[in-house]
């Protein structure tokens, strides 16, 4: 632990419209924690702003990973200052800073239709279809697989813009790297709020574009992994 | 903890000593702990569910057993479920009740009357017939986006905790249960076959009201009966809803999405829901001062603008809350710790409440970016 003393003063100020001059001098100490959480001390703000060396703000360095996928996937430009929203959870800096949860509800909502869009959108043979829409592949494990936070959380870390998020988490005791600790449900929340910026700035139509074009191929060589791994513990288990 | 303390002690607090408790002895708890109709009436959940109800129709899971394909496939368009039977467009189109909802919907003549039948069809233990499920889950997705898309565009400001019970406000199961029963007029199927017999009424005519597995039965006028056998047993509000959620989807394969777009609109987001009042402030004058801080505005001071009848027994106190020199909101009351509060409650409700001139949902045509707020401040 490294601690830190500050001391602050009072400033001086005039009263009223008379020329008398009220001058208090004040002087506190201050210790701020750094590192290990100290009961009792105030943690100082500069490390509460700074997650495994990237300290908070709009800098290349901090937008460079969300960045560069987004240049590579082809997607109209989005404003710096959104960018590192995106990038940001509500556990970071105890949600002083501005944060990802309300664009995430959006885009969730987004990929959850989409996804179910892009179920219903292939050819089928059922006689009990729906203006050729085959609703029967809906609610499986297939078709609920493509939006939960596992493979969402995946996508985020495969496209490399998961490097760099400001959050907070605390690792269970018994885990063994801390530092490799990613909850899926937060994590999950990068692809979301992406896709939630993209449909508040450039349209619905963009949004689902960017889905059907980048998320979901990921999202289903995703769940063929899993679904093969399940079925191949399921047989082993068998025998 | 001895057992007459269980027998108070609510079901979140049980929850907590859940290891410690042997699991035959944990199911007990959990009966008394709930009221006694509701152990009657409602399957036991291994663990709380805190979702709201359109939240649980979005992630209704189909049972394994009901396909004839394997569940974890990709392709969807090869999916089948154990369906038997289905009304045909023919015999759909000799249903009066069919027929009246389908006008009172005004409908295309592409929404087919066969969709109806089977919007008003639900999942039950003894039918081989096609049911709504999936078209449910499926309305529940498109109902559920577009009055997000509507509130994050309207208010762009609303808590995400008030935007999903706003949300529910207009999809739940109780509203949906309105919009079918009081709006649309869509009746229950509640008759006996003996009643149905006596009636003379024709076996079609059946599949023009909803049908679905109910937890409770009227035996007769004040009598309820309790209770099911049936695993597929739902409630009164949740078969109405969903009926609806159906109906929705039905369009959308039918229509297409612009028309679901639009019949969502006229039907659904038309109803007025008063998000003021979903908003319950404990501290408002703590709030104001750290959503002030957030916003790097001055702290807030309350001024009395004009007060009368201060000795009187009714007196009326007006006081605005200010933010240096710009007043955030005016409250007024007969004391002036009233007006105060009511007007810092009012300046927090004019921060949150914030409205776009003309807002412009995500896919509209004329879709401009919208305003993304930095999320509400907590700490």
């Amino acid at each position: 632990m490294q601690n830190l003393i500050r001391s602050f003063n009072q400033s001086t100020t005039y009263i009223g419209r008379r020329n008398v001059l009220l001058s208090i001098q004040q002087q506190r100490t201050v210790v701020f924690a750094r590192g290990e959480r100290v009961r009792g001390l105030i943690r100082d703000p500069e490390d509460i702003l700074t997650v495994n060396g990237h300290r908070y703000g709009v800098t290349p360095e901090n937008l460079k990973p969300i960045k560069t996928y987004l240049e590579s996937a082809n997607v109209p430009p989005l404003d710096d200052s959104l960018l590192l929203q995106v990038i940001t959870h509500k556990s970071f800096a105890h949600g002083s800073q501005p944060y990802n949860a309300r664009l995430a509800v959006f885009g969730e909502e987004l990929i959850q239709l989409k996804a179910s869009k892009y179920a219903l959108s292939q050819e089928t043979k059922n006689q009990f279809a729906v203006g050729g829409k085959n609703f029967d592949c809906l609610g499986s494990y297939g078709h609920r697989m493509l939006f939960t936070d596992l493979v969402l959380s995946s996508f985020a870390q495969t496209k490399g813009f998961a490097d760099i998020f400001f959050c907070r988490v605390s690792a269970p005791i018994t885990f063994k790297n801390p530092a490799e600790f990613k909850p899926k449900k937060m994590y999950s929340t990068l692809t979301t709020s992406l896709v939630g910026a993209i449909a508040s700035q450039h349209g619905k139509k963009v949004a689902e574009e960017f889905i059907e074009r980048e998320v979901l191929p990921t999202v289903l060589t995703t769940v063929k992994s899993i679904a093969s791994s399940k079925s191949t513990k399921g047989s082993e288990e068998k025998k | 903890m001895s057992a007459s303390m269980l027998r108070f002690a609510s079901r979140r607090t049980v929850s907590i000593y859940n290891s410690s408790i042997p699991k035959a002895l944990n199911t007990t708890i959990r009966c008394i702990a709930t009221s006694p109709v509701k152990t009657l009436t409602e399957t036991k959940s291994s663990f709380p569910d805190h979702k709201f109800s359109y939240e649980k129709a979005c992630r209704q899971a189909l049972v394994d057993n009901t396909l004839t394909n394997k569940s974890d496939t990709l392709d969807f368009g090869a999916y089948q479920r154990t369906f038997k039977l289905t009304i045909s467009e023919e015999e759909a189109s000799k249903i009066p009740s069919i027929l009246a909802l389908h006008a009172r919907l005004n409908l295309s003549k592409n929404y087919q009357y066969s969709t109806l039948v089977r919007s008003l069809t639900c999942q039950t233990a003894d039918s081989d017939y096609a049911d709504n499920l999936q078209m449910s889950l499926f309305g529940a997705h498109l109902l559920s986006y577009y009055v997000t898309e509507h509130l994050i565009a309207t208010y762009p400001r609303l808590p995400v905790s008030i935007l999903r019970n706003a949300t529910e406000a207009y999809i739940g199961d109780y509203s949906l249960y309105d919009v079918a029963k009081n709006v649309w007029g869509i009746e229950a199927d509640s008759t006996s076959n003996l009643e149905k017999y006596l009636a003379k009424e024709p076996r079609l005519f059946r599949f023009g009201r909803l049908r679905f597995s109910s937890h409770t039965t009227e035996v007769e006028k004040g009598i309820t009966k309790i209770g099911s056998t049936s695993e597929l047993a739902i409630t009164k509000a949740t078969a109405f809803s969903n009926a609806v959620r159906a109906i929705v989807s039905g369009l959308y394969a039918h229509d297409g999405e612009e028309a679901t777009k639009e019949f969502i609109k006229n039907h659904i987001l038309s109803r007025k829901i008063d998000v003021g009042k979903m908003f319950q402030f404990r501290s408002p004058g703590k709030m104001l001062v750290k959503l002030l801080k957030a916003q790097k505005m001055e702290a807030p001071t309350i001024r009395l603008i004009s007060e009368t009848g201060r000795n009187s027994s009714s007196p009326v106190f007006i006081v605005g809350c200010f933010s240096g020199e710009h007043m955030l909101a005016e409250g007024q009351g007969s004391s002036l710790k009233e007006a105060r509060i009511r007007s810092l409650v009012d300046a927090l409700k004019a921060f949150y409440l914030y409205r776009p001139l003309d807002p412009k949902a995500s896919s509209d045509k004329d879709f401009k970016p919208l305003f993304v707020d930095a999320g509400e401040t907590f700490y």
